[in-house]
């Protein structure tokens, strides 16, 4: 996995973090066996994470339809996976990069290295999009912290 | 150097370069004019069977005559090798015979690009003798070799090289050679010549006796390990036009947890103040192909690196400048029609709602789980009980004719009685009941079956029931109006309804006359009566209960379960007359359970025997996959046209049944949507396929509404397994697991 640095890598004053507190979910409602004849999922389920709860003082639900999961194993992972990628307040990393960067793509993990105040941080995340001025070679690069 | 090595250390400019690849070849565009040096790509062609030998033997001829002899004496073009095959000069004292040969090779260029070589070579494995060196000419000889070829070449050596080695020897063409190769490729045949080099191309008399052979295989040696070889070298290097005014922007991205993704399109503005663009034709430009690279202005172009693979939607220009449009390729596999179609001329009795439609496409395992339905049929009012004293048991237990009958009961009753009055007679009371089941389906199966009747009065010992055979109206003579041995039995203790379970037996004489006949049941005091046990003296068993004169929430029930449920796959009629459905449009690995309505279209589904009904997994027709569709033919207790039929089953196999989502997800974009490895990342899919199966992930369901394009159906999917689909920069669709 490569770092880059906001200091070399990264271009000056362009790095900023934002939490995706949309993305946020403590209780995953989640549907399968879905019932083409009646468009209905037979089975619903339910996977909670009360602590977090507790922490946030309220419920984040999200609805998840598995239009295509039939057993309860299948479902079960997925659902208790979505939980605990969620029930934390991810990172969303935002910054400007040289075309270095290009040397991964969409959800390619790498390492930033940065300056949170005095403090020297180093997060790994997973970058979600990347827009390029193919005219001034400038990339935009928006990620999200690996929990 | 990789790129992301170089990137990050180079100190050269950056470059964008775009491609546009037409029918007619590929548009290359930078802004400004710029030529990138290639990676080298290695051609061998091997020499046709018609390459040979020609020489000139002479016993009086000086060397000078032999040497520009216009005919020779001698052509052989079939053999395998030959001593003087590269060329010879030999001169014999003792014969005064002086003589010169040549080879001639042929190799055939049209099969190839014409891309612009950087090299050429000659190679001729080396046979017996190497006296001296060899060249090689351009040869101007016959499609076939004659004598008269023996002078048939032209111009200077492309190149020449001693014969002293072993194995091939090459002979390395100079700029001359190269170009007249390049003369021909795509368009014709490399003709060649080789000669002795030190005497016969440099016109040196040898002296007397002196022999210079320089030996070769032919096309004729089998294999092609010591076949005459032309080696060609190309770059691929590009000239890239500088029209381009502004790249544009490109934006993507996807989601971490939703599974979709987004693609901006690319406009890109290029100059056109000569009008090139406009003076192409229009069309050309529509859907093809254009990618976007970058690099350094010192790499070769196959080190540049590919950000961005579209398709042009949509073009515009002015008087100096011509504008396109590049939208993400999923448009050019993603909106492509996919699944087979019905139509009325192979089904020409299905309803119109059917032809067009296209057919359902089915993966994984399909199954719901079933339940056991009661129905309930109420006794007839002909119900009712007779009864025979006696002062001897044995008559009780054995008559044949009852003392008193009565079937007009409207309320309590000791219905069946085993009794012995204090000091007096024996009693028995035996209660016979009637349920029509001709009004129930005929195909019903039964799947339990049991005897209701509400208890009234005393529950003093067990009731047992067995098959009636009174007749239709009860008199005293169907007193032993039964048969066989009881069907089940059970303790008159309860209160309410209580059941009397039947055995298999019991369930197999119910399940006969269901849509045709009336079950006729006896009811007798189990314990005494049905047990032939005399009852003590003054002591009486009996266990009441209300017949069907009663009110209607206690009147006797016949209470039949059947096995009810839906399966998970709808089923389309696509041929009446013979009851025909389709399931799938193509083959099945399974079809486990039918349903249909339980009496008419609106009513709810039951489980058909599956005696009634002909599965082909397998039935052949041309516009399925792979030209095979699953139908089920029912041959009896066929639904109504306007039911909902639907099935369980098990979708389609690769080695097989596809139940790993990546599999499903690989084989409908290429079966379906004939996208190859070439437009799909296949070493992510078998990377996700791997995690799918450590996860032991189940995919299953059923592609059916053609409303949808095929990527909001793959989306659906990736959705359900916290999977993200998206292109990649290479433009290859590809798919990862988020969680």
């Amino acid at each position: 996995m490569t770092t880059y640095s906001d200091t070399n890598d990264i271009l000056a004053d362009s790095y900023s973090v934002r939490p995706a507190i949309d993305d946020i979910a403590t209780r995953i409602y989640y549907m399968y066996q879905f019932l083409y004849i009646s468009s209905l999922f037979l089975i619903e389920d339910l996977k909670t994470d009360s602590t977090q709860e507790t922490n946030f003082g309220r419920t984040y639900p999200r609805y998840v339809e598995m239009l295509w999961v039939r057993d309860k194993t299948t479902a079960d992972d997925i659902a208790t996976r979505i939980l605990a990628r969620t029930k934390t307040l991810q990172l969303i990393s935002e910054f400007q990069a040289t075309i270095a960067i290009l040397a991964n793509d969409l959800l390619s993990e790498i390492n930033i290295n940065y300056y949170a105040g005095p403090v020297l941080v180093t997060d790994t995340m997973t970058i979600t999009k990347i827009e390029i001025d193919l005219d001034t070679l400038v990339v935009s690069i928006e990620a999200t912290k690996i929990p | 150097m990789t790129f992301a090595a170089k990137s990050l250390l180079h100190t050269n400019k950056p470059i964008v370069v775009m491609e546009i690849a037409l029918d007619a070849g590929t548009l290359y565009f930078s802004n400004h004019d710029a030529e990138f040096g290639g990676a080298e790509v290695i051609e061998t062609l091997y020499s046709s069977i018609k390459d040979g030998y020609v020489l000139y033997s002479s016993a009086s001829d000086t060397f000078a005559v032999v040497r520009a002899g216009t005919t020779g004496t001698s052509v052989n073009d079939s053999s395998v090798s030959y001593v003087g095959g590269a060329g010879y000069v030999h001169r014999d004292d003792f014969m005064a015979t002086m003589a010169i040969g040549r080879g001639f090779f042929y190799f055939d260029l049209l099969g190839l690009a014409a891309d612009k070589i950087a090299g050429a070579k000659l190679s001729l494995y080396k046979y017996d003798h190497g006296d001296s060196s060899a060249s090689v000419q351009q040869g101007t000889q016959a499609g076939t070799l004659t004598t008269a070829d023996y002078n048939n070449f032209t111009g200077s050596e492309f190149g020449h090289t001693s014969w002293a080695g072993s194995g091939y020897i090459d002979i390395d063409f100079d700029a001359a050679g190269i170009a007249y190769i390049q003369t021909l490729i795509g368009s014709g045949t490399a003709k060649l010549c080789a000669r002795e080099y030190e005497h016969d191309y440099s016109n040196s008399e040898p002296g007397t006796p002196e022999s210079y052979f320089n030996g070769c295989f032919f096309s004729d040696e089998a294999g092609t390990t010591k076949n005459p070889k032309l080696t060609l070298t190309y770059n691929d290097a590009r000239f890239y036009e500088g029209r381009v005014l502004s790249f544009g922007s490109l934006s993507r991205s996807v989601s971490n947890v939703e599974g979709d993704f987004e693609i901006s399109d690319i406009k890109t503005t290029l100059s056109d103040a000569d009008g090139y663009f406009k003076a192409l034709n229009q069309d050309l430009f529509l859907n093809r192909v254009v990618t976007y690279k970058i690099g350094f202005e010192d790499d070769d172009i196959s080190d540049f690196k590919t950000i961005f693979v579209g398709a042009i939607s949509d073009f515009s220009y002015d008087e100096a400048t011509f504008s396109i449009t590049v939208k993400d390729i999923t448009s050019n596999y993603m909106e492509r029609d996919y699944g087979g179609i019905l139509s009325s001329t192979d089904f020409p009795n299905a309803n119109d709602d059917i032809i067009n439609k296209k057919m359902p496409i089915m993966y994984g395992e399909h199954t719901n789980p079933t339940k056991a339905t009661p129905i309930d049929r109420i006794g007839t009012s002909k119900d009712g009980n007779i009864y025979h004293n006696d002062a001897l048991w044995a008559n009780v237990y054995g008559a044949a004719t009852g003392t008193g009958a009565d079937d007009t009961q409207t309320g309590s009753y000791y219905a069946t009685e085993a009794k012995k009055f204090a000091g007096g007679n024996y009693m028995a009371q035996r209660s016979f009941f009637y349920f029509d089941l001709s009004g129930v389906s005929g195909n019903l199966i039964a799947t339990a079956v049991s005897l209701s009747l509400f208890k009234s009065l005393n529950g003093d010992s067990s009731v047992s029931v067995q098959q009636g055979t009174q007749a239709s109206t009860l008199t005293t003579a169907d007193y032993d109006a039964f048969t066989g041995t009881k069907f089940g039995h059970t303790s008159w203790a309860g209160s309410g309804y209580i059941d009397i379970v039947f055995d298999a037996a019991g369930i197999a004489y119910v399940q006969a006359l269901i849509g045709s006949g009336t079950a006729k049941l006896c009811a007798r005091e189990y314990e005494h009566d049905y047990s032939n046990s005399a009852p003590g003296d003054g002591i009486d068993y009996s266990n009441g209960l209300i017949y069907s004169e009663g009110s209607a929430d206690e009147v006797p029930l016949l209470k039949i379960t059947y096995t009810s449920g839906v399966g998970v796959i709808p089923c389309y009629l696509i041929d009446p007359t013979k009851d025909k459905w389709l399931v799938a449009g193509h083959a099945m690995s399974a079809i486990n359970d039918v349903f249909i309505p339980f009496d008419d279209a609106e009513s709810e589904p039951r489980l058909v025997d599956s005696a009634n009904y002909t599965i082909a997994l397998t039935e052949t027709y041309a516009n399925g996959l792979d030209a095979d569709i699953t139908t089920v033919t029912f041959d009896a207790d066929a639904p109504p046209a306007n039911a909902v039929v639907t099935v369980n089953g098990d979708g389609i196999t690769d080695g097989g049944l596809l139940q790993n989502p990546i599999d499903i997800i690989k084989h409908f974009i290429t079966e379906y949507l004939s996208m190859t490895t070439s437009q799909y990342n296949a070493t992510d899919f078998t990377a996700q396929t791997t995690i799918a199966t450590n996860r032991s992930y189940i995919g299953a369901g059923i592609i059916s509404d053609f409303s949808k394009r095929p990527l909001e159906h793959i989306e659906e999917i990736a959705r359900s397994f916290g999977l993200t689909v998206f292109f990649d920069e290479d433009g290859l669709f590809t798919l990862k697991f988020v969680n």
